[in-house]
């Protein structure tokens, strides 16, 4: 009896990737989704139907990046305010011969979260306004690295109820709301952008509540009572060193709910915003 | 009659367009008479009916706007068919052409007709395929007016005439040109313009400063091109500085918006 086997695919798994942007590799990364799309629009005409199809929009890909927080250096927090450019590597076997590029990207939204018995998550997401898909590969290095994991019991959190009752999670995020500046004649390309503002960047908290005190809502009102200063640190485990520090000055806090029920603690959640004038304001006080 | 949007091939002057959407209405004007001691009533048309044909279309060639632009200021009739309706008296009421740097720029047309609109054979549907004007690939000559590149633009042409009916006939012995306008907005980063030569007036009152700055006619153009970036034709203007405008949004960029108007002149006259 014969087996024929015939032809075997390779594929391309986790070990054969790597993603660099501005020529950094990115340590840590979990997850890469990239795409773009072509907004065609069909073209239909009086006594004549289908006639077509022509692009009606911009040209954009979107690259979406989810990440562990395994280093000290997040390369991401210093280029928020500029483009940026990089790509997927990937090949069969390590060959790095293929690349998923984006261009002229610019960083639209940005979170970071941890809850117990997780590693903390850095992710974020990119719209590339220049050419995206297949480009030129400019590095393929790969710099081994021994990883520094924050875990949630590795933190420490300046709040004004962290003291007395068990935070369960954080969750930080903001959203860039870039805006390009098309000129007629200039082929999709834009010339220019614009961040709109304010930038609001939203922290929440699920606690475990012991001594909590609920605000009153009408309390909100020309008061200061709902003004904190809050700022959290990553430490590496089994250390006290920061790898990743969130500093949040005058939050304000914008809800508040409370669940109760039999068998479960009793839990609150808190929100609380920041407003940015500008991209690098936030990422002085945010990260500093 | 069976028509439906596959059999509304559109043309004027023999010139074909590529509508997107086509539309025709017309009205006659009624004269309800009832005399006194009767409960019965009479009505009478007291003029041809009248109507208007509105088109928008994609620009493809500059065949198709070299034909609309016959029609400004002028008063001979235009034919236009539209599927198994047309029509030979036909005058060009107003056109206009906006777009920005990512759309696809189509034209709107409209024509008012004199005469009850008339009915032929539906023709068959055709077949095409076309690469219409594109804002990404079009581009604004205006730097007489200080611009150098452009967001978006929206030209306009329009006109009015007075048609004049006489005893005996039953289609218009009389039209006269009565008013003709051209005109071209423009909206551009404040960065993009020479601020002074958007000057309404120089700086003492309505004297002009410089050449080509205040209140002094100027030449510029819109140059339509396709995403393969061949040529298709131009919308020129020839006027003045009307009115300008500035706008901001937060994190944003000053943006000017542009009024350029032109009294049309060529061309005027009677057609009997």
């Amino acid at each position: 009896m014969y087996i024929h086997l015939g032809m075997v695919y390779s594929r391309n798994i986790y070990e054969d990737q790597q993603v660099f942007i501005n020529g950094q590799e990115l340590k840590g990364v979990q997850a890469f989704d990239g795409s773009w799309s072509v907004p065609n629009n069909n073209m239909l005409a009086a006594g004549y139907e289908f006639v077509g199809s022509e692009i009606e929009g911009e040209l954009v890909g979107e690259v979406n990046v989810s990440r562990n927080i395994v280093t000290g250096h997040d390369p991401i927090t210093g280029i928020m305010h500029d483009t940026v450019s990089g790509y997927l590597l990937y090949g069969p076997d390590q060959s790095k011969n293929n690349s998923f590029n984006f261009n002229n990207g610019y960083i639209n939204s940005y979170s970071s979260s941890c809850s117990i018995g997780e590693i903390a998550t850095c992710d974020f997401s990119l719209t590339a306004y220049g050419n995206i898909g297949s480009g030129i590969i400019t590095d393929t290095s790969y710099d081994e690295i021994t990883p520094v994991v924050a875990t949630a019991n590795s933190m420490t959190l300046n709040t004004s109820f962290g003291s007395t009752n068990a935070i369960q999670s954080y969750n930080l995020d903001f959203s860039l709301d870039t805006r390009p500046i098309y000129k007629m004649g200039d082929m999709f390309v834009p010339s220019k952008f614009e961040v709109s503002t304010p930038i609001t960047v939203s922290t929440s908290f699920d606690i475990f509540a012991n001594e909590y005190k609920i605000k009153n809502l009408i309390d909100a009102i020309c008061s200061n009572d709902f003004i904190e200063n809050i700022s959290f640190s990553l430490n590496q485990k089994c250390n006290s060193i920061p790898i990743r520090t969130f500093t949040l000055n005058n939050a304000k806090l914008v809800s508040s709910s409370i669940s109760a029920s039999i068998g479960d603690n009793l839990s609150v959640s808190l929100s609380f915003e920041n407003q940015f004038s500008s991209v690098t304001g936030l990422v002085n006080q945010v990260f500093s | 009659m069976n028509a439906s949007f596959k059999n509304m091939i559109t043309s004027i002057n023999g010139q074909n367009y590529y509508a997107e959407s086509v539309g025709l209405s017309e009205s006659i004007s009624i004269e309800y008479f009832s005399p006194m001691g009767t409960k019965s009533y009479s009505a009478f048309p007291t003029n041809q009916p009248e109507g208007s044909i509105d088109i928008t279309f994609y620009i493809t060639t500059g065949e198709e706007l070299n034909v609309i632009e016959s029609g400004y200021a002028r008063t001979g009739f235009s034919n236009i068919q539209i599927g198994p309706f047309f029509t030979d008296q036909a005058l060009l009421s107003s056109f206009s052409v906006n777009s920005d740097a990512s759309n696809i720029i189509r034209g709107s047309l409209s024509y008012s007709y004199y005469g009850q609109i008339q009915s032929g054979q539906v023709p068959d549907q055709s077949g095409a395929s076309i690469i219409p004007a594109h804002g990404a690939a079009s581009s604004g000559s205006l730097s007489d007016f200080g611009a150098s590149k452009i967001l978006s633009f929206d030209y306009s042409f329009s006109q009015s005439f007075d048609v004049k009916y006489s005893l005996g006939k039953t289609t218009p012995s009389k039209i006269s040109l009565t008013d003709a306008t051209r005109s071209l907005s423009i909206d551009h980063l404040i960065s993009d313009v020479e601020y002074e030569k958007t000057n309404l007036t120089g700086s003492s009152g309505l004297c002009n400063n410089n050449e080509g700055e205040g209140f002094v006619k100027r030449s510029g153009y819109i140059e339509l091109n396709n995403l393969c970036q061949n040529y298709i034709g131009k919308l020129d203007i020839t006027g003045y500085i009307e009115s300008r405008s500035f706008s901001v949004e937060p994190g944003g960029e000053v943006i000017q918006s542009l009024q350029i108007g032109e009294k049309y002149v060529r061309g005027t006259g009677c057609y009997e």
